[in-house]
């Protein structure tokens, strides 16, 4: 009894230990953020973990805190798997960073209800450009690509939520080395051709010299991303033939809902999987596959990467936000080229490509956005505008091998092979369905991709597996992403009440609501458009679909 | 006489503050904050302002999760409204939503219903914007929904007579860019879709993307139908606006190939 007795006080002491710690805390913590403690606090939270980029932000932090001696920055780096949760608790929590970046699957909802709008500061001058000909120019100007991407321009909102820091290509690295001990010298691929010569020319030297080499190693998102470049060449031709906006667009690397049209286009009997122009683009993929690692559509990124940095791999299908981790540190001499695309005289796989695939448009990324639960924001946005100069966006591409998005700053000479190929068409369409819908089309070309690629497969069978659920996947994500576009148009009926009584709305707010409008209008005939193709209406098939050709 | 001034200064203070809190409420609703405002404002009771009512049955209609009693509850919400003062801006803006409600938000929908709205709203009010919106909106549903019109042929038409009677130009291009893009779906030809989108791109399209979709598409279409001039002003118009853009390689060979079709034209057999 008397045991149990001293138990219980211990407990209590432990108690109250425990809570008096917690409120210290607390305490502590208010008062670190609370500007009259002398200085103001921010948090910068990103998932661009690399050493390079956190040594790069501890340096521009601390730059910045000698030029605003009252303000402390705190760094935050989230590996990438968890960021998704991490930015989810912190939203609901209300404990979201001042600063936080951009991207990975961040909805419309989440940016109306959690990020600050920077519409309004981006149409003023960077201060930070001064001494530069950017001086004076609106913010938003001196981005190349003047803020119009995805990670920056919510296009359902007609506002602009964050600045971009670099920009993105798809590259194949080369292990020079080897490259050199299997051909006898450094020349890179320059057509699809060269390139399949250079797998044939690279498995007979492994099998010869009992080498564990694979001519590409690749993840499956590379292998996809690779996969879908081939595609959306091949597909050129047949993409203008299926527009139906005729805008000569039916789907760009990055931007989603771009798989309406095609997926439109093939319930009204359009176009087929096994068209002379998919079927070549099937034919193109299983022949570059083979030179592949076995089991690559298993492998993780990271998986990719060590291999080829165990020079077990001539080349890996990746791109330039890898730069830093692939070029540095490595025991052998790496270089780059871009992805060589069949050219129109490629006797095979040349007949319906318009030509490469430019890279003109490419979208800016590493998007960092202004939370509104920051209690100072508009020093958060001044350290944007401050990361955003010309001279520090030219850091951070030299010193984190990046592409620069600032007018003005250049491509580093080390990553001179990523500078954006200006040359060339529009893509076509990718076959991949990454990410679009309820991601039901997306699962079935997943897991019928192994009867592609693998050796006892072929495309005969892969195309058995897909056409037989075809049309039953595609249905199911045209019902999704109706049921999506309704309640999107749904939230724009008050989005556009709001402004329309909005007080303090001034003319640029006024063409924003007029911008909405337009789009809104848009947006719900195209849901009208995709109930008559899932009814069947007659007033919408082509001649061929009404006469039972549209469950092939 | 001194309290008389007392109470006016007390209605202005109660007034303004009334005004700022609508004018906040407004704000929370443009950052889809629907619970919270829903939770402070509607279940204080029904007292209100009829502006601010109008703000309470759309946060009611919003509230998350979604369910078919916030529907009803704001149905009736803006019914009640509605049967006011029906002819100011709250009471058309609750008949507007009301109709969006028929057409959009019940399970099933009534179009017809929200069809007969619209057409009151855009026939007795056509310059409020609820009155103008509404064209927009019967437009939609005459082009696409059987429900409304079972012919497409004849549902175009009648959306081609409602712009007609539209006099503001920010609406006349959305009709027409709704026409012309409908134009296209239908496969109605190319000079239909050259001329709604002509007519759009002549009164401004406010979006910027959907602008360089239209001056491609009309560049597309103006060739097919052998124009060639008006494809060439539409393809360069697009290739000076928009240098970084994926489509500009392919429109700048298509414009060096209308030139010389036009220049060999010129020169005569």
């Amino acid at each position: 009894m008397k045991n149990e007795t001293r138990l219980n006080f211990l407990g209590l002491i432990f108690l109250v230990l425990l809570f008096g710690g917690a409120c210290w805390r607390i305490f502590t913590r208010a008062e670190a953020s609370d500007p009259a403690h002398g200085k103001v606090r921010l948090s910068f939270a990103h998932y661009l973990v690399y050493e390079s980029n956190r040594r790069f932000f501890d340096r521009i932090i601390k730059e910045y805190e000698r030029l605003h001696p009252g303000v402390e920055i705190e760094q935050i780096d989230v590996p990438p798997p968890v960021w998704h949760a991490w930015r989810q608790t912190r939203f609901t929590g209300a404990t979201a960073p001042d600063i936080m970046q951009l991207g990975r699957g961040i909805t419309e909802e989440q940016f109306a209800l959690h990020m600050l709008p920077l519409t309004e500061a981006l149409a003023e001058a960077n201060p930070y450009n001064t001494g530069t000909e950017l001086v004076g120019i609106p913010w938003q100007n001196t981005f190349v690509d003047r803020l119009e991407g995805s990670d920056s321009f919510r296009e359902g909102l007609q506002e602009f939520y964050g600045v971009t820091t670099y920009l993105n290509v798809h590259r194949l690295y080369y292990n020079r080395n080897l490259l050199r001990a299997i051909t006898g010298a450094d020349r890179q691929p320059e057509d699809f051709q060269e390139l399949l010569k250079l797998c044939r020319r690279t498995k007979i030297w492994a099998e010869r010299e009992g080498r564990a080499v694979a001519p590409i190693v690749g993840s499956v998102e590379y292998a996809r991303n690779f996969f879908d470049i081939f595609i959306s060449q091949q597909t050129q031709r047949v993409a203008m033939r299926i527009d139906a906006e005729q805008d000569l667009l039916i789907n760009s690397f990055g931007v989603p809902f771009r798989n309406r049209e095609q997926g439109i286009a093939w319930l009204r009997g359009e176009w087929r999987l096994d068209d002379p122009e998919i079927l070549s683009a099937w034919h193109a993929l299983r022949e570059v596959a083979a030179y592949f690692q076995p089991g690559f559509l298993t492998a993780s990124r990271d998986d990719a990467g060590f291999l080829f940095k165990q020079g077990r791999g001539l080349m890996v299908m990746t791109g330039s936000w890898d730069a830093n981790y692939l070029l540095v540190d490595t025991k052998f001499e790496v270089g780059a080229f871009a992805v060589p695309m069949p050219g129109k005289s490629d006797a095979r796989y040349g007949r319906f490509v318009l030509g490469a695939v430019t890279e003109n448009a490419s979208q800016p990324s590493g998007g960092f956005g202004v939370t509104r639960a920051s209690r100072h924001p508009e020093i958060a946005v001044d350290f944007l505008r401050f990361f955003t100069s010309r001279a520090i966006n030219q850091r951070f591409a030299n010193e984190c091998l990046r592409i620069p998005v600032i007018r003005g700053a250049t491509v580093p000479a080390e990553i001179a092979a990523f500078t954006p190929e200006a040359e060339g068409y529009q893509a076509g369409f990718n076959l991949s369905y990454q990410d679009w819908a309820a991601k039901a089309t997306q699962r079935l070309t997943a897991a019928s991709m192994d009867l592609l690629v693998m050796p006892a497969g072929g495309v005969e069978p892969f195309l058995r597996q897909m056409n037989a659920g075809y049309e039953r996947y595609l249905r199911q994500d045209f019902e999704f992403l109706n049921r999506d576009t309704s309640r999107i148009v749904q939230w724009r009926d008050t989005l556009l009440l709001a402004l329309a009584h909005d007080r303090t709305v001034d003319s640029g707010s006024a063409q924003r609501a007029v911008r909405l409008a337009e789009s809104q209008t848009l947006q719900e005939a195209e849901f009208y458009q995709n109930r008559l193709v899932l009814a069947g209406d007659a007033s919408v098939l082509s001649p061929q679909s009404q006469s039972g050709a549209a469950g092939k | 006489m001194r309290q008389l001034g007392i109470t006016t200064l007390f209605l202005l203070i109660l007034g303004s503050a009334a005004g700022s809190s609508t004018a906040d409420a407004w704000v929370e609703l443009e950052q889809f904050r629907f619970n919270s405002l829903d939770d402070r404002w509607t279940r204080s009771g029904s007292t209100g302002t009829r502006e601010q009512r109008l703000i309470a049955a759309i946060a009611r209609l919003n509230r998350q999760p979604r369910s078919q009693t916030f529907v009803e509850e704001a149905v009736a919400m803006l019914t009640d409204l509605k049967l006011g003062e029906s002819d100011d801006d709250p009471g058309l803006w609750a008949l507007y939503l009301l109709a969006r409600i028929e057409q959009l938000y019940r399970v099933p929908t009534r179009p017809d219903l929200a069809a007969g709205i619209y057409r009151r709203l855009m026939m007795e009010y056509p310059r409020h914007p609820a009155g103008q919106r509404a064209r927009a909106k019967l437009a939609v549903l005459l082009l696409y929904e059987p429900a409304i019109e079972l012919s497409r042929e004849a549902g175009f038409t009648a959306a081609e007579d409602l712009v007609v009677g539209c006099e503001d130009p920010v609406l006349r291009a959305e009709l027409h860019l709704l026409l012309g893009r409908a134009a296209v779906f239908f496969k109605r030809g190319p000079a239909v879709v050259a001329t709604h989108l002509s007519a759009a791109l002549a009164y401004g399209i406010a979006n910027p993307s959907l602008h360089q979709s239209a001056l491609v598409a009309l560049g597309t279409t103006a060739r097919a139908t052998g124009d060639r001039r008006l494809a060439i002003v539409s393809y360069r118009r697009f290739v000076t606006e928009n240098g970084r853009d994926q489509r500009v390689g392919w429109i700048t060979e298509q414009l060096r190939e209308l030139e010389t079709e036009i220049a060999a034209a010129e020169d005569g057999p």
